[in-house]
C-alpha cells in the first residue's frame, strides 16, 4: 500500500522552505524559524543543543515536534520565546508575523508573549503561581496586554474558564491552583494562554504530566481550539499517539536536528528515517501477543556535548554504513517528506497509524462527555 | 480571527474578589494561638498609650516619700517605684510605647529596604547581583555600632527618629540576604517561566510573583527582628546613645532593674514581664502569619 501524495506544488515550494514542503497554500506562515541554533556555554565547554532548525507553521495548522529527551525540541521553542537561560547563545531567525523575535529585548518580546504568541507548559502542578487565585492569573495578561479594567478582565476570565470546559467556573475563579486537580490546572493554563486570543500556541508536552483519560480530554480541547479559532499550534511531545491524534505535520528531532519532516500520514504511516521507524516500532501495539518482548532502540540518546561524527544516529542504526559514520546527511526533500538520511528505508507501510488508533479512539470517546 | 469570548456582553460577576490579603486574614482568624497573641499585643499597646493617664503620677515626677517601694504598698504606686521614687507603672508603660515604636518602625524600614534589595539582586542576577551583594558585605564588615554613633552625632543625640533610621539602616542586611536566597530558589521555577511566557514585565514578576512567595520567611524573620530591634535599642540606650533620661524604654528600665535585682526585684520583673510577653506574642503571631500567608499548607 503506497499512499504518499507528492504534489508538484509541494515540491516546488519545498525547494526553498522546508516547512512548507507538503502544502502549497498561499497563506503566509505565522511563525517561520530559519536555521535556528542554540548552544549553551558551560564550564565544561560549549554544548550545542539545537542545530540548524527550520520550520514554518501556518494558521490553523498543528505541527508535532517529537524526539527523545535532549533532542532539542523544547529548547528550540524556548529560544523562540526568548526564555532560555542566560548562558545560551541563539543564532538564526525566527519571524513571527513577519517580525524577527530573536535577539530582541525582553520589553519588546513582552508585547508579543502572552498576547499573540502563547505557551503552555508541561507541568500544570508547578506552572501556576501558587499564591495567586486562578482568576487573577488569567486576568493578569488581559490587564497587561489589553489594558482591561479588572472587573471586565474577571468576567472574561470566567468566560475563558467556561471555554476550556472547567466545571463550576464561577467558584474556580476564587480558588488557588492547589485546590484544583491536575487536569483542571492544565485547563487553567490553557485559559491563561488563550486569554488574549493568540494567533499561535506553543504547547510543550501539555499532556505528559496527566493521566490518560485527562490527556485525551486536553487533546480534544486543543483540537477544538485549532478547529474553531484557526490557531497555529506547535505540539512538543515524545508521545507519537498524541501527534497522531491532532497534528497535521510532524517533525522528528534527533541530536538537536530535524531528521524527518512531513505530514502525519506520511511520517507515521511510512517512516523513511531509521530513527522514526525505530521509534514507531518501540511503541507497544494492542494486537501484539501478550508475551511479545517490548522493542527498544539499542543504545542511548546521544550526549549533545559529544555528538557522534557523521549522522548522529549511526551508532544506533541498523542500516549504518561507512558513509554515515563519516558524513552528516543533509535534510533533503524526498517524495514529499524531508529527510536527513543517506540510506532511507524503502517505503513500507508499518500500519503505524492503525496501531496509534488507540489514543485516538480514547480521544473520540472522551469528547462527548465533556460539558460544553 | 474570531474573538474567543465575546466581551461585548459582560457577564455579571456577583462574587467580589477578596484578594490575597483578605484570604490570609480569614486563615489567620482560624489560628487561636495567633489570635490570642495578636489580642495581647493590641491590649499591651492600648494600655501603653491610655494607661499612663489613669495614674496620678508623671513619668518623671519624684515621690520623695516612696523611694524604691514594692508593688501593692499603701500608696497609689500600683507597681511600685524605682530608686529615685518615680512611678514604675507609668514609666514602664512609657517604655513600652517607645520600645514598640522603635521595634515596629525600625523593622518596617529594614523590611522595605531588605526585601526590595534582596529580591532585585536575586532576580536580576549576574553583575547587578554581584555588585549589590558586595555592597551588603561591605556594610556587614563595618561595625554597625560605628554607623549608629556617626549617625547619632551627625544629628541630634537621642532624637528618636534618628534612632529608627540608624537601627533600620543596619537591620536590613540580613533581610536582604534571606530574600535573595529565597528569590534565587524560586526564580527558575516553572511558574516564573510561565509568567515570562505570558509577557509579564520584570517589576510585575518581582512584586506579584516573587515577593508574595518569599513573604513567609520574611514575616518570620520580621517577627524575630522586632524583639531584636527592641533589644538593640536598649543596648544603645545603655551606651547613652538611645533614649535619654528621664525618658525610658523597656531596655533602659531592665538595665536599671538589673542593678537592683537583689534588693528590689520588681524593678526588673515589671519591665521584663512586659518585654517577655511582647516577644512571645510576636513569635506566636509570626507563626500564625506564616501559615496564613502560605495557602499550600492548608
Amino acid at each position: 500500500m503506497r499512499s504518499i501524495p507528492v504534489t508538484a506544488e509541494g515540491t516546488a515550494v519545498a525547494a526553498t522552505e522546508p516547512g512548507l514542503a507538503d502544502r502549497a497554500t498561499a497563506s503566509r506562515p505565522v511563525l517561520e524559524i530559519d536555521a535556528l541554533s542554540v548552544r549553551f556555554s558551560t564550564p565544561d565547554g560549549e554544548i550545542p543543543a539545537v542545530n540548524d532548525f527550520s520550520l514554518a507553521i501556518r494558521a490553523g495548522e498543528c505541527v508535532g515536534v517529537v524526539g527523545e529527551s535532549g533532542a532539542g525540541k523544547s529548547q528550540s521553542f524556548l529560544a523562540v520565546m526568548g526564555l532560555l537561560a542566560s548562558n545560551a547563545t541563539v543564532t538564526g531567525n525566527a519571524r513571527f508575523d513577519g517580525r524577527e523575535l530573536l535577539g530582541r529585548p525582553a520589553s519588546e518580546l513582552n508585547e508579543v508573549r502572552g498576547s499573540r504568541l502563547a505557551m503552555i507548559f508541561q507541568d500544570p502542578m508547578t506552572s501556576l503561581t501558587p499564591h495567586m487565585k486562578v482568576g487573577e492569573q488569567i486576568a493578569e495578561s488581559l490587564v497587561r496586554h489589553r489594558k482591561m479594567p479588572s472587573a471586565q478582565a474577571r468576567a472574561r476570565a470566567l468566560a475563558l474558564l467556561n471555554r476550556v470546559h472547567v466545571t463550576d467556573a464561577e467558584r474556580r475563579l476564587d480558588q488557588y491552583p492547589h485546590e484544583l486537580s491536575g487536569g483542571m490546572r492544565q485547563r487553567v493554563m490553557i485559559a491563561v494562554a488563550l486569554a488574549c486570543d493568540p494567533v499561535m500556541l506553543i504547547a510543550d508536552e501539555p499532556t505528559t504530566a496527566l493521566d490518560v483519560t485527562i490527556q485525551a480530554q486536553i487533546l480534544a480541547l486543543l483540537a477544538e481550539l485549532k478547529r474553531e479559532q484557526d490557531t497555529a499550534m506547535v505540539l512538543i511531545t515524545h508521545d507519537l499517539g498524541v501527534v497522531a491524534g491532532i497534528a497535521d505535520r510532524v517533525a522528528v528531532m534527533y541530536g538537536g536536528r530535524v531528521v524527518e519532516l512531513g505530514t502525519v500520514r506520511q511520517v507515521l504511516k511510512s517512516p523513511r528515517h531509521p530513527y522514526t521507524q525505530a521509534l514507531l516500532r518501540s511503541m507497544p501495539r494492542v494486537d501484539d501477543a501478550a508475551d511479545a518482548p517490548l522493542v527498544t532502540i539499542p543504545g542511548q540518546p546521544p550526549n549533545p556535548r559529544s555528538l557522534p561524527p557523521g549522522c548522529a544516529f549511526h551508532p544506533r542504526c541498523q542500516h549504518a554504513q561507512e558513509l554515515c559514520r563519516r558524513e552528516r546527511p543533509p535534510l533533503l526533500e524526498r517524495d514529499g517528506t524531508w529527510l536527513a538520511c543517506h540510506f532511507p528505508v524503502e517505503l513500507v507501510d508499518l500500519g503505524a497509524l492503525g496501531a496509534l488508533g488507540a489514543p485516538m479512539s480514547t480521544l473520540a470517546a472522551a469528547a462527548p462527555e465533556m460539558p460544553s | 480571527m474570531t474573538e474567543l469570548v465575546s466581551s461585548a456582553e459582560p457577564v455579571a460577576v456577583a462574587v467580589a474578589s477578596r484578594g490575597f490579603w483578605g484570604d490570609a486574614w480569614r486563615r489567620l482568624k482560624r489560628n487561636k494561638a495567633s489570635m490570642v497573641a495578636a489580642t495581647v499585643i493590641l491590649l499591651i499597646t492600648l494600655v501603653a498609650f491610655i494607661g499612663p493617664s489613669l495614674s496620678p503620677h508623671e513619668f518623671d515626677a519624684i515621690d520623695w516619700d516612696n523611694m524604691a517601694v514594692g508593688p501593692g504598698g499603701p500608696n497609689d504606686h500600683w507597681l511600685g517605684t524605682d530608686r529615685l521614687g518615680r512611678d514604675l507603672y507609668v514609666r514602664t508603660l512609657f517604655g513600652v510605647q517607645i520600645s514598640l515604636q522603635i521595634g515596629l518602625l525600625a523593622t518596617l524600614v529594614s523590611l522595605c529596604i531588605g526585601v526590595t534589595w534582596g529580591a532585585t539582586a536575586g532576580y536580576l542576577g549576574g553583575r547587578v547581583d554581584e555588585l549589590m551583594m558586595r555592597f551588603v558585605d561591605v556594610l556587614y564588615a563595618l561595625p554597625y555600632i560605628f554607623i549608629v554613633i556617626i549617625l547619632s552625632t551627625m544629628f541630634e543625640r537621642g532624637n528618636i527618629y534618628v534612632l529608627f533610621l540608624a537601627i533600620g539602616a543596619v537591620g536590613w542586611l540580613t533581610m536582604a540576604r534571606i530574600v535573595r536566597g529565597q528569590t534565587l530558589s524560586i526564580k527558575r521555577k516553572e511558574f516564573i517561566e510561565a509568567a515570562l511566557a505570558s509577557g509579564v514585565s520584570t517589576p510585575s514578576i518581582l512584586m506579584r510573583h516573587i515577593v508574595p512567595n518569599v513573604i513567609g520567611p520574611v514575616i518570620i524573620y520580621a517577627t524575630l527582628t522586632i524583639p531584636q530591634m527592641i533589644l538593640f535599642e536598649s543596648f544603645l540606650s545603655f551606651l547613652g546613645l538611645g533614649v535619654q533620661e528621664p525618658q525610658a524604654s523597656l531596655g533602659s528600665l531592665i538595665n536599671e532593674g538589673a542593678q537592683e535585682m537583689e534588693s528590689a526585684v520588681w524593678m526588673l520583673l515589671v519591665p521584663a514581664s512586659f518585654l517577655v510577653s511582647l516577644l512571645t506574642c510576636f513569635n506566636f503571631l509570626g507563626d500564625g502569619l506564616r501559615d496564613a500567608l502560605d495557602p499550600r499548607d492548608r
